[in-house]
């Protein structure tokens, strides 16, 4: 039984790194040949897509842990999406600073409020989740 | 939020990604430095050129056994293009000289070429040390941004 569940993980686990690989290989190959502003657009797009597709995995059984054991348990599908999310959106912020059409201030105060306004918004809606808690002090009562 | 909606989302995203790249090659000005050979002109080097490109595209041709070259720009975008153009040859003994200097307007998917040769006075004369003199063709478009070289052969 775990020697099956290993290989329909490292199956999954295949699939997803050769589709990875394909995305990966379409953006090396086409992205730096196309404008800024088009390479801007495309690569946030593609983060957003990862982003929503680990989403939508988290609530599936392919969202379960590739292999099972404790050392791995953290490498599941929507983990990966997530952290491609992550690198695609850093490679459109390098690409954004990149662009000469706009004043590097304007650059500069655009992305610190974007970063800024992210952590915010992610704090503002993990101490809601807290409040909700059924163990959170709020709700002792 | 729904998963349906998330993979909805996703799927919407990533198919207006491919959409943004596919229109932004397919709408673009493409350049290509050609040789003529057998009658039929062969492309050196050719490549898709942003306007606003600021990492200029270095790009060494091989050398051409003949001397009839030809330098093509094609606006294939629905917007008017200018484009600075300087096509200019160096002998191995000698200084740059240019042979075109000029910025082309370039209508909505139009196409601009300009044929162009290495004058036989180019070459220095052969040496015991230099005995295959060459002279090598620079094309840049817009500044100094090179976009391609080839070497041609003397006489």
């Amino acid at each position: 039984m775990t020697s099956e569940r290993t290989l329909q993980g490292a199956l999954t686990f295949l699939g997803f790194a050769i589709s990875i690989l394909a995305i990966g290989y379409f953006a090396g190959s086409y992205i730096p040949d196309i404008s800024p502003w088009s390479q801007l657009a495309s690569l946030a797009l593609l983060s957003l897509a990862f982003a929503y597709l680990g989403v939508f995995l988290k609530e599936t059984t392919i969202g379960q842990p590739f292999f099972e054991g404790p050392r791995l348990r953290w490498l599941r599908p929507p983990v990966v999406l997530y952290l491609l999310a992550l690198i695609g959106a850093i490679w459109a912020e390098i690409v954004f600073f990149g662009i000469d059409d706009m004043p590097r201030a304007l650059k500069i105060l655009i992305s610190l409020i974007l970063g800024i306004g992210l952590i915010v918004v992610v704090a503002r809606r993990k101490g809601g989740a807290k409040e909700a808690s059924p163990d959170s002090p709020a709700r002792r009562v | 939020m729904k998963p349906n909606v998330a993979l909805a989302i996703s799927i919407a995203c990533a198919a207006v990604a491919v959409g943004i790249v596919s229109l932004d090659l397919a709408f673009t000005l493409t350049s290509a430095l050609e040789v003529r050979e057998e009658g039929e002109w062969a492309t050196i080097q050719s490549d898709p050129y942003s306007e606003t490109s600021s990492r200029p595209r270095s790009f060494v041709g091989p050398g051409c056994a003949v001397n009839d070259l030809r330098i093509r720009i094609d606006n294939n975008r629905p917007i008017d293009a200018n484009v600075d153009v300087l096509v200019r040859y160096t002998s191995t003994r000698g200084a740059a000289t240019t042979i075109l200097e000029e910025t082309w307007n370039l209508e909505p998917f139009a196409e601009r070429n300009f044929e162009f040769k290495v004058p036989d006075s180019a070459f220095p004369a052969a040496t015991s040390a230099d005995p295959n003199p060459q002279v090598s063709v620079e094309v840049f478009l817009a500044a100094q941004y090179p976009f391609g070289t080839c070497v041609v052969r003397g006489p």
